[in-house]
């Protein structure tokens, strides 16, 4: 199974959703990102090597400048493990119900084919 | 595919309308030899303030468990519940059935989502542009 601690570390401050939401409108640099919050350069780029290190945006030199942009693939597995739960429950309900409709039709005397 | 992701709805709720009178569904619930039929097969019958242990058909391995918390005959029943991804956190499983025209109509409720497991606890506190942007990504599949 996929380690995923890095990502979910990464998405669990508000304000690395926030810049991962603006990522995903247009990749910036840190200058970029820096504009829409309140707090230091150096502080925003600590949030982008938390975003780096957990895979979900890609980081890209040119020049002096390093554009960041969102890696949307990284947010696949954590949409596989919150779905786990639903897709479990629509399995085992789905077979609640053909056991039910089985037993129904055995008790009427039904084909139950 | 439904995603909760913010702290408000965080529950899994379904329903099913089924063809059976209420106290057939609870026995399809709580009887271990119909809990095979449609679960994972059971060791023995579920009862209040018990353990139970769901495993797997193919190898036998344990698939869910928990403990039966209450049980209101062929009304409601609740239970802690796990699964082995979760790595023993915790959760709530509560059945709610109700008489519906011609059958039952069962309903599923999976809730309180733990803490303990960190993983878990910050998939709660994803806030609800996070799920736009989730879905904004299903989308693009």
């Amino acid at each position: 199974m996929t380690d995923l601690q890095p990502v979910f570390r990464a998405l669990g401050d508000p304000t690395r959703r926030d810049i991962l939401r603006m990522l995903g409108e247009t990749p910036m640099t840190i200058a970029q990102v820096s504009e829409h919050f309140d707090m230091t350069r150096a502080a925003v780029k600590k949030h982008l090597v938390v975003l780096s290190d957990g895979g979900l945006i890609h980081v890209e030199k040119r020049g002096r400048e390093a554009i960041n942009s969102l890696n949307a693939t990284a947010l696949r597995p954590v949409f596989d493990w919150v779905g786990w739960f639903d897709r479990f429950w629509d399995d085992r309900l789905e077979a609640l119900k053909s056991a039910i409709e089985k037993d129904a039709a055995n008790d009427t005397g039904y084909d139950n084919g | 595919m439904t995603l909760d992701m913010t702290m408000a709805d965080t529950a899994i709720q379904k329903s099913v309308y089924l063809p059976a009178p209420r106290k057939r569904v609870w026995e399809f619930l709580t009887k271990a030899d119909l809990l095979n039929k449609w679960f994972h097969p059971a060791q023995k019958d579920l009862a209040e303030g018990e353990d139970y242990l769901l495993t797997s058909q193919k190898d036998g391995d344990r698939m869910c468990w928990g403990t039966v918390q209450e049980m209101s005959p062929y009304d409601y029943m609740k239970w802690s519940f796990t699964v082995g991804p979760m790595n023993g956190a915790m959760t709530t499983v509560e059945w709610r059935l109700e008489d519906a025209p011609g059958g039952t109509k069962l309903t599923l409720e999976h809730s309180e989502l733990p803490t303990d497991s960190e993983g878990y606890g910050l998939v709660l506190a994803l806030d609800k542009g996070w799920h736009g942007f989730l879905l904004n990504l299903h989308d693009m599949q």
